[in-house]
């Protein structure tokens, strides 16, 4: 599926900022299942950027600084991109839960030394007794990693409130999970923190999804702001794959790729440091438009997960973040 | 961190009813398996080495009275210098500070406590630990610069991932992600030993990230040449000056490449950091500027530090702020401390930093376990220097060993030093079954030491005699090029529960001087450093922070208001205790009741009663107290000497400091009584004219001078204004006591009775009082010396401007020409009279304009930063 992004975000503010410092993390880059024809990030006032650099997770970012007075802060980022469809694995046949655990843990020495990062706790997504003991339940012995993880998918996506006013950015996650209620941000710090409860390696993946067309039957949720899912490490042969847990299907080509990290902060899209500017407003507004035919209908059904969903949850015409 | 704060809190119990005592272990347990310690100074065959000898013959001559004398001077001494370290729970912030807009009170200083015996090590055990030390700093930095690198030690299975990615002083904004090696990150490093009944050294842990103690040495060797000089020579004592000299080249070396005389600045948490003493003592030594992270700013991709003059360039840090504060924008979002964008600067090579971000990584106990494999492979040495006997729990064979020896262990959290130890042998049953249980569930948090009992060396004990008492030493190293040099001796500390573990800067104890012993039998020549270029002559030093310049113009003003309110306390409380009675007595307390209520000493309500009630009388005596004015300003004053500490010589601060304490002392017991009120307002007058005269003789007039003499001038002109208007008052009723009070109250009915004898006239009195600029306590005097600060001052183009202050002055010489004739008509006097009280209020006002202006065109660019897109 090939798809124009943009994504704006406007800051105003009460009185002028003398100096503003910002670290975007606002680059598309071509992976294995998305190529980046075209990417472009815009900034009102222009300001002092320096080269776009890569993160400690690979991830472009690139260093802004305003040294005028402005009251507006406006960043655009435009872009194409490819994205080739993903047919996960059958769950039966990814390894049991246990053995992945094992290979992260190593006795001190896990081979898998880059995944093992992300079986640790991380400031956002760290687990309480009550994170835990709800993601034991989908983590009976020798169950496929896979058919666990995707099981914790559905359930979060069944048991908790979609709910933007319940959680602000900085809520905890055990606040999250003890209203069982939240956003795409809570679902996906959730589901992290409840697989690394239990030694297995989960990533934040922030990205996009596509925007609803008229006549659009699955509407996804997220798509009016940057979305955010989640990454389960699945042993060597099967990697990472990528589950949403705010609608509960795996990952294929409705979703743009923008970062991988921990948690939200390691790769929040626009940090900012601001002197002066007193209380400010933030509008976000993002768009992912299908620039071939609109997605056959025979394709969302042949994963079988996104027909499922769209029964049991509010209408489309409330989408999720 | 691991432990909880409830187990912490059990562990603590015991030591904090009985310190020095030994703890009886619980029934069941075998009590006292330890090998006896190691002594430092008389071996197993009772006879004393070699190396003591000379120490102890000078101790000999010097008798348990001498010893205790000089313990007290040393005391003393450190005390004057005001040598102290910040208590302080432990923090979560380095700096102790909650929100950076409220000013908390300063955490409490503690005197450092220093024994006059030194600890003495020969010239050969010495050159061991010298040698170990070298290889470990030069270990660390090569395995910091791996996993902020290529990270090969993690990929190759050498070192746990785990003990990397799960630390929190792992700062992955300071990750090289091009896969090369970073520069140098160990700038300088220190580690704790510790010898065992065997009498070998063994570190017990590593300090990366910002390793205080150099200067506390440096202060330690100081005193003790002063009490000790003789025995410091005969023991041939290594001196620790040079030290210095390469940290100091060290820091030129590394800004060298960005300007022929590099900007070292020294990078603070600020006064509420536990070692701050050390931060300034450590600037002067090194050459460095002393600054927080409010006075540096980016432009344009580079560090500057904010000066009166404008932006400066800064080519060099040397870092006291542990690294995660550093950049609020790349690291923790909730940090005042730092600077944002510092961390691009860092990673664009434009500011070289010292130690690396990120370098507190080093600090983590487990890595003790793996440093004999890293020894080889990374330096193809074994290591010289072993560690305390450590095991990873995180590895299932350690873990077992770990059980298998529980009661010899200490446990302690696996990355994180600043976490409590626990001595498995000390907690009951229950507490360990606990312990063990949650290593088993986390293993990778923790990690195992072997229990060591520290050597002892003789101390000072009770009566001047000398006993053993257990030591533990922190040695200094810093980078020298290449190489590293190690500071010959440094800091023995006296552990206070006894258990080397546990001992920390921030527990305090007493601290001991180590004199290592010369190798050379020539004489100890120390060489100087490398010939330098020829420095430009300058008359300034051009670099006052506009923070700095901010806290001295407030203490200036402190000062001088802390006068002014003095004087006008004890011309109030002299008559209260008297003898009230006079109609005239009654007219001079009114005009004094309005003075102090115009200054807000007392409150209106307390004003506006009758000079001889008891609501009066009581405010009065009460005005020093906390939530007063006055007590406020004695507060501020405190504040603001300690944080502008380092702007002062060390006999300016030593001076200052002792004022400061005894008004501290009296002024509890002045508190509402009015006779201590009394002598109180005479004492801090009293202080104030000692700390005048001090600043007078002593203060380079820099622009430093200018800011805190510019202050002094202003509140005394609000008060000259302030305190003769309050006289206007009285004058159509009775002017005579008028005069008089408003002579006394600024100082000047002696130089007025000089020039006039009795005779009290208005234009004489407003001559002396508003216009004349020969005396000391007239409005034209201040008004006159303001302007000659402004006009010296950078920013002459801004206001304030030195004609403004001048132009106060001009209604005065109007209305005092008026008033100088031989009879004014009743009518006119009043017109008059109102319109002096008129203009005096207007130049009160006017005056507190200036001080505004004076923050908005130097102090402006102090604000406050706010941040988005942060999660917690």
């Amino acid at each position: 599926m090939r798809y124009r992004l943009r994504h704006t975000t406007s800051y105003s503010y009460s009185w002028p900022v003398d100096m503003s410092y910002h670290l975007l993390h606002l680059t598309l880059q071509s992976g294995p299942r998305q190529t980046v024809t075209d990417c472009a990030v815009q900034t009102a006032p222009e300001g002092r950027t320096g080269e776009i650099g890569r993160d400690h997770f690979g991830n472009l970012v690139s260093h802004l600084s305003i040294e005028e007075p402005h009251t507006r802060f406006d960043v655009e980022l435009t872009a194409e991109v490819d994205v080739q469809p993903f047919t996960a694995p059958p769950e039966a046949e990814t390894p049991p839960w246990e053995s992945i655990r094992d290979l992260l843990n190593g006795d001190g020495f896990p081979k898998a030394f880059e995944p093992c990062e992300f079986a640790l706790g991380s400031p956002m997504a760290d687990a309480d007794d009550a994170i835990a003991a709800y993601a034991a339940q989908s983590l009976p012995p020798d169950r496929p990693i896979l058919a666990a993880a995707r099981e914790l998918t559905k359930r979060i996506h069944d048991d908790f409130r979609y709910d933007p006013t319940a959680t602000e950015v900085f809520t905890p996650v055990a606040e999250a999970m003890k209203q069982r209620a939240g956003v795409c941000q809570d679902f996906a710090h959730l589901q992290i923190a409840m697989l690394r409860s239990h030694g297995l390696a989960a990533r934040y993946v922030s990205g996009y999804i596509r925007t609803m067309q008229p006549g659009d039957e699955n509407g996804l949720r997220g798509a009016d702001a940057s979305h955010a899912w989640v990454s389960v490490w699945c042993g060597d042969a099967h990697g990472w794959i990528d589950l949403d847990p705010t609608n509960d299907l795996v990952v294929s080509e409705d979703h743009v790729t923008l970062a991988v990290g921990r948690d939200y902060n390691d790769i929040s899209p626009v940090r900012g440091v601001v002197l002066g500017g007193g209380p400010h407003r933030v509008g976000v507004a993002v768009e992912l438009l299908p620039l071939d035919a609109p997605p056959k209908q025979t394709q969302a059904q042949s994963q079988g997960q996104t027909q499922t969903q769209s029964q049991s949850v509010a209408p489309p015409s409330t989408p999720k973040a | 961190m691991p432990m909880s704060t409830a187990q912490k809190a059990k562990v603590d119990a015991p030591n904090a009813t009985a310190p020095d005592a030994a703890i009886p272990a619980p029934a069941g347990r075998v009590a006292s398996e330890d090998p006896p310690a190691f002594d430092e100074m008389v071996t197993g065959q009772g006879v004393v080495r070699r190396h003591w000898q000379p120490l102890l013959a000078s101790l000999s001559l010097l008798g348990p009275n001498g010893l205790v004398e000089r313990a007290e001077r040393g005391r003393q001494h450190l005390e004057d210098e005001g040598v102290t370290y910040n208590l302080y729970e432990l923090p979560s912030d380095p700096a102790g500070r909650g929100a950076p807009d409220i000013a908390p009170p300063l955490p409490e200083q503690r005197p450092w406590r220093l024994d006059p015996v030194p600890v003495l090590l020969s010239a050969e055990e010495w050159a061991g630990i010298e040698a170990g030390l070298i290889q470990r700093a030069e270990l660390l930095d090569r395995m910091l610069r791996d996993f902020y690198g290529p990270m090969n030690l993690l990929r190759e299975g050498r070192y746990p991932p785990a003990l990397v990615y799960g630390h929190r002083d792992f700062l992955r904004a300071a990750c090289r992600t091009d896969g090369s090696m970073p520069g140098r990150m160990l700038q300088h490093y220190a580690a704790e030993l510790v010898r065992g009944p065997d009498g070998i050294w063994r570190v017990i842990a590593d300090r990366s990230q910002a390793p205080a103690g150099a200067g506390y040495a440096l202060q330690n060797r100081r005193v003790m040449s002063r009490l000790m000089g003789q025995a410091l020579r005969e023991c041939r004592t290594r001196p620790l000056t040079r030290y210095f000299d390469f940290w100091q080249s060290d820091l030129q070396a590394r800004g060298q490449h960005m300007s022929d005389n590099p900007r070292v600045v020294l990078l603070t948490p600020g006064p509420y950091n536990e070692a701050y003493f050390e931060h300034i003592y450590l600037a002067r030594e090194l050459g460095a500027t002393l600054v927080e992270g409010a006075d540096l700013t980016m432009r344009d991709g580079r560090v500057f530090i904010k000066t009166l003059a404008g932006l400066e360039p800064v080519d060099v840090i040397l870092r006291r702020l542990d690294g995660e504060w550093c950049d609020p924008l790349e690291l923790r979002a909730e940090s005042a401390l730092g600077v944002t964008g510092l961390m691009q600067a860092v990673r664009e090579g434009r500011v070289a930093m010292c130690n690396g971000i990120g370098s507190g990584l080093a600090e983590q106990p487990a890595m003790q376990a793996f440093l004999p494999t890293l020894a080889e492979h990374l330096l193809g040495e074994t290591l010289k220097l072993p560690s305390v006997a450590t095991w990873w729990c995180g590895q299932s064979y350690a873990l077992r060993e770990v059980e298998n020896r529980f009661d010899d262990m200490v446990v302690r959290g696996a990355r994180d030093l600043r976490a409590l130890p626990l001595s498995v042998r000390d907690l009951s049953d229950a507490a360990r079954a606990q312990l063990l249980a949650r290593i088993k569930a986390r293993p990778g948090d923790y990690v195992a030491q072997e229990r060591t009992v520290p050597s002892v060396a003789p101390g000072l004990g009770a009566n001047g005699k000398l006993e053993p008492t257990p030591i533990l030493l922190r040695v200094q190293v810093v980078a020298d090029g290449d190489g590293y040099v190690v500071m010959p001796g440094g800091l023995a500390r006296v552990p206070q529960s006894g258990d080397p573990f546990r001992a920390t800067m921030q527990r305090g104890g007493v601290n001991k001087d180590v004199w290592v012993e010369a190798t050379d039998p020539g004489p100890l020549v120390i060489r100087g450093n490398a010939p330098r270029q020829r420095l430009q002559l300058r008359r300034t030093s051009g670099t006052l922070q506009s923070r700095v310049a901010d806290d001295l113009f407030w203490l200036g003003r402190s000062v001088e208001r802390l006068d002014d309110g003095a004087r006008l306390l004890r011309a109030t409380l002299t008559r209260l205790v008297g003898e009230l009675g006079s109609a005239r007595d009654m007219v001079e307390m009114g005009v004094l009741a309005r003075a102090l209520s115009r200054c807000g000493l007392i409150d209106q309500r307390a004003a506006a009663a009758p000079p001889d009630s008891k609501t009066f009388a009581q405010a009065v005596a009460r005005a020093a107290a906390s939530n007063q004015m006055l007590g406020q300003t004695l507060d501020a004053m405190e504040r603001l000497a300690a944080v502008a500490r380092h702007r002062f010589s060390a006999d300016m601060w030593r001076l200052l400091n002792h004022l400061l304490g005894e008004l501290r002392l009296s002024r509890t017991s002045a508190e509402g009584d009015p006779d201590a009120m009394l002598e109180f307002c005479d004492q801090m007058i009293r202080t104030t004219a000692a700390i005048a005269g001090m600043l007078a003789e002593h203060m380079t007039r820099g622009s430093g001078w200018r800011f805190l003499d510019f202050g002094r001038r202003l509140e005394r002109a609000i008060y000259i204004s302030r305190s003769v208007s309050a006289a206007t008052t009285v004058l159509t009723t009775a002017p005579e006591p008028g005069f008089r009070i408003a002579l006394e109250l600024n100082d000047s009915s002696l130089t007025y009775r000089r020039r006039y004898r009795a005779s009290l006239q208005p234009a004489a009195v407003f001559d002396l009082l508003l216009l004349d600029g020969s005396n000391p306590h007239a409005l034209g005097f201040q008004l006159n010396t303001m302007s000659q600060h402004l006009d010296i001052l950078p920013r002459r183009d801004q206001p304030p401007r030195g004609e403004d202050c001048l132009a106060l002055g001009k209604p005065f010489e109007d209305i005092v020409e008026k008033f100088d004739r031989d009879e004014v008509p009743a009518a006119e006097w009043q017109t008059l009279v109102s319109r002096l009280r008129g203009s005096l209020d207007a130049t009160t006002q006017a005056l507190m304009d200036i001080s505004d202006q004076l923050t908005r065109t130097y102090f402006s660019h102090i604000q406050l930063a706010q941040s988005f897109g942060f999660g917690r």
